[in-house]
């Protein structure tokens, strides 16, 4: 969990760009994978940006499929009303061709859509013309200027492409993260209680079956998912539960029809992938409200289940590379991913990875 | 002394007889070696996920139809709770929005109980705590049985309608042959398919206000879930007259000592942090469901009974009391499923009492076979009985043979070498036995009538049983009133 794999069980992860950076998180390993060459493809699970972020602070392709698109059966769930499973990868062929293998229905998965995988590849290269595109302006005043170039500068590339882009305010976006920092920790604490020793997770005993429920959870839980069992279990609390995961739940409600109100004048939606690039090491990871604002842009379409793609665009001044997120409305991945090639196209190829660290 | 009342309302689960679980493909079954019908679902093996048992929401409706429920759009629940009974730390049931809601169960005497709501969930697995007294805490160590966890459940949970230990007992009683007859579940109390909770309080004769009810749990039996309601009501006035107060709380019924023990209170009751199961879509009954449930649903034990009561009193009534009363004749017919049999037999020209007698009696003994009697056949036997072509006992023994091997009830009577005696035959019998019982003959012309039973008894001797005892008897009444 976590924005940055410095809560890892099995220690941090480094950004192939420079080493004494995150790679961002939480699948920043998969995402450093991909970064380096290690690897051409690479599959993460996105929650509330899992996959486009550590994709923007590495320097490559990272998708959030609509809700439903994949199967999560066998992805060990963490908030099960947000989890989607996307791949990683140095271009956006490569990914749509990663996505297209694994999408499609699964009996399994109750939440599995019974549709046939989507046809991505077919129509990648058709350009943008004609495309409406809207510029989230509530997501440009609070993040870093090489965010926000990067996103006024890939609007007047897919313009340039043909594409219509305009500009457009969608200020319910902004009760996404609170919302989800309700919503997705109330699902934790509730999967995760099976971790109790008794058949799963590390087993710490003790002289009665409760006290070695609350040791195994003591010394088998690191601090951050702590933290989100704790909030979780109170925002579900008699009592405690209206005001907390009743509100959160009408904040996810009124986040989508913002999407949908938006998407009857916009064909995708144009906002930065993160509001910075990577951080060093340890700067946030004592802030977790700081670590948190890190998805404030992959939030939105994680709440609402629409899928997500984060594009290397640009490289800020230190050389670390900017990811711009196009963001469609539910299985509008063909539109999403066409419009993520004219961006990739137009982008400078220095910003795209694998890099040697 | 204040008059009090009682006010019960019951939770019943029952276990639905699926072949598989409520979200996986594991077999339901009872009894099996422990931790053999177990996949990664049921045991909640990270990354499993459920899926919807079709079969089970069918029987659910079911259940929902037959207890006069509606059937709506339902969402599942987690209910989370840390107790090794689920291997995931969280029950999948239903919460706010159940899938039957509202409804009513007619009882034997037409006393009405209504349903509260008729939900869905899964069934846990079975805990066993060795040492320390049988609870968690104190145990040397516990064992865990999964082959229960994940067997789909419905929740029939009535309103406080129920005012005494015998309603209640008549109302789990009722509930049972429904669901018996509905095919949704086998209704074995003995085995845990059907399991009872009773919330029990009183409260002064006519009051507004509920008084304060405790949960009673462990109710195996019919016996004891009467025996325990019985206690309870005892044990809060007792508390009420001592001016004492109620507290809430769950009790325990314990069989051996006869009372209910305090298990754990109100205030320190689990907070099950109920939410929306994201893992499961919301479940809207269509169309093609709820015609598979409503088919699956015949008229209900209540109906037939008054179906069945409508056809004797279209007969005339039997002279005298055959075994047992009528309304038990008709109760256990109904509950055996010969209310049919029954039915098909007075249509083909048998007298309804007659019957209704052999059917909760002769044919109640083995009623798997008497599913299978042909009421054609049944009929024409119950025609030679009533013409007095055959006795009473005659017409047992060819009935039994009936329902062992079928064939034709005249020529098994023949067979059985129950020829029918000729009149002139029988009248020179009963003359016979006149003559060399003088003194008895004259007690009876004298009104004494225990000695016809004796007179009686000379003829069949004589006959070997092949006399019609009712003929005979009217042979000797006609006799003394020459
Ligand atoms: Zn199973």
């Amino acid at each position: 969990m976590g924005s940055s794999t410095e809560n890892s069980a099995f220690g941090p992860t480094r950004n192939p760009w420079d080493t004494t950076r995150v790679p961002g998180g939480s699948s920043g390993g998969s995402a450093a994978a991909v970064a380096s060459g290690m690897v051409p493809l690479a599959f993460g699970s996105d929650t509330g940006g899992s996959i486009r972020q550590p994709a923007s602070l590495c320097g490559i392709v990272g998708v959030k499929p609509t809700y439903g698109v994949v199967s999560r059966y066998g992805l060990i769930a963490f908030a099960s009303s947000l989890d989607q499973i996307g791949p990683f990868a140095a271009t956006v062929a490569d990914a749509a061709l990663g996505l297209e293998v694994v999408a499609g229905h699964d009996p399994m998965d109750s939440t599995s859509l019974d549709l046939p995988s989507p046809q991505l590849l077919a129509s990648l290269d058709d350009g943008v013309s004609g495309t409406r595109i809207g510029i989230v302006e509530d997501f440009l005043s609070d993040v870093s200027p090489e965010c926000r170039e990067a996103v006024v500068a890939a609007g007047e590339a897919l313009a340039a492409a043909g594409a219509k882009v305009d500009r457009v305010k969608i200020p319910e976006l902004l009760l996404g993260l609170p919302a989800y920092y309700i919503i997705a920790p109330a699902e934790a604490s509730s999967n995760l209680s099976r971790y109790d020793g008794v058949r799963y997770g590390l087993r710490v005993d003790g002289p009665d079956a409760e006290t070695m429920n609350a040791r195994t959870r003591g010394e088998g839980f690191g601090p951050e998912v702590k933290r989100r069992i704790m909030i979780g279990t109170y925002a579900l609390s008699a009592g405690y539960y209206d005001a907390y995961y009743g509100q959160a739940q009408k904040a996810r409600t009124l986040v989508i029809r913002a999407f949908e109100a938006a998407y009857r004048s916009f064909d995708v939606l144009l906002t930065p992938t993160t509001p910075s690039v990577a951080f060093p090491f340890g700067s946030k990871v004592d802030d977790p409200i700081q670590m948190y604002m890190c998805d404030v842009c992959s939030i939105p379409s994680s709440l609402a289940g629409h899928p997500a793609v984060s594009v290397p665009f640009a490289l800020s001044p230190e050389g670390l590379p900017v990811g711009v997120q196009v963001l469609a409305p539910a299985l509008g991945e063909t539109v999403m991913m066409r419009v993520a090639a004219s961006l990739e196209a137009a982008a400078p190829r220095q910003a795209r990875g694998p890099v040697t660290p | 002394m204040t008059e009090y009342e009682t006010v019960v309302g019951l939770e019943v689960h029952c276990e639905l007889a699926t072949a598989t679980k409520l979200f996986c493909g594991c077999r339901n079954a009872f009894g099996e070696a422990p931790n053999t019908n177990i996949c990664p679902v049921c045991l909640g093996l990270p990354g499993s996920l459920p899926v919807i048992n079709r079969r089970a929401v069918e029987l659910a409706l079911r259940i929902g139809t037959a207890l006069n429920c509606t059937a709506q759009r339902s969402i599942f629940h987690r209910k989370n709770y840390f107790y090794p009974d689920m291997p995931k730390d969280y029950q999948i049931s239903q919460y706010d929005e159940p899938i039957n809601l509202g409804g009513f169960l007619e009882l034997v005497d037409g006393s009405r109980v209504g349903i509260e709501r008729a939900h869905m969930e899964e069934d846990t697995g079975k805990t066993t705590h060795v040492g320390g007294g049988g609870r968690i805490r104190e145990a040397g160590y516990s064992l865990v049985d999964y082959n229960r966890a994940g067997v789909p459940l419905v929740e029939i949970v009535s309103r406080p309608d129920i005012s005494s230990a015998a309603q209640a007992r008549a109302y789990v009683d009722e509930l049972r042959s429904i669901l018996v007859a509905t095919g949704a579940s086998d209704g074995r109390m003995e085995e845990g398919s059907l399991r009872v909770d009773a919330n029990v309080s009183v409260r002064p004769a006519g009051a507004a206000e509920y008084g304060t009810r405790c949960e009673v749990k462990n109710l195996n039996s019919l016996r004891s879930l009467e025996r325990a309601i019985g206690y309870e009501v005892a044990r809060q006035i007792a508390l009420l007259e001592s001016g004492e107060r109620v507290a809430q709380e769950t009790r325990h019924w314990d069989e051996g000592d006869g009372r209910t023990h305090a298990l754990r209170s109100k205030e320190e009751a689990n907070d099950y942090r109920y939410f929306p199961e994201p893992d499961l879509a919301p479940l809207v009954p269509d169309a093609r469901l709820l015609a598979a449930a409503a088919e699956g649903v015949g008229p209900m034990p209540a109906e037939r009974r008054r179906r069945l009561s409508e056809l004797l009193k279209a007969g005339p009534e039997p002279a005298e009391r055959r075994d047992g009363s009528t309304t038990d004749q008709v109760v256990t017919v109904v509950d055996l499923g010969l209310d049919e049999l029954v039915h098909g037999a007075v249509t083909a020209g048998a007298d309804p009492h007659l019957s209704l007698a052999r059917a909760a009696n002769e044919a109640a003994a083995n009623p798997d076979a008497a599913k299978l009697l042909d009421p054609i056949a049944f009929a024409a036997l119950l025609k030679m009985e009533s013409s007095g072509q055959l006795s009473a006992t005659q017409s047992k023994e060819v009935l039994a043979e009936l329902m062992t091997h079928g064939g034709d009830p005249a020529r098994i009577a023949a067979s059985l070498g129950y020829e029918q005696m000729d009149t002139a035959a029988l009248d020179s019998m009963v003359d016979d036995v006149i003559a060399s019982n003088p003194e008895e003959w004259q007690r009876y012309r004298a009104g004494e009538e225990k000695v016809a039973q004796f007179l009686l008894g000379k003829v069949m001797r004589a006959t070997k049983g092949r006399a019609n005892g009712k003929l005979v008897a009217a042979a000797f009444a006609a006799r003394r009133s020459v």
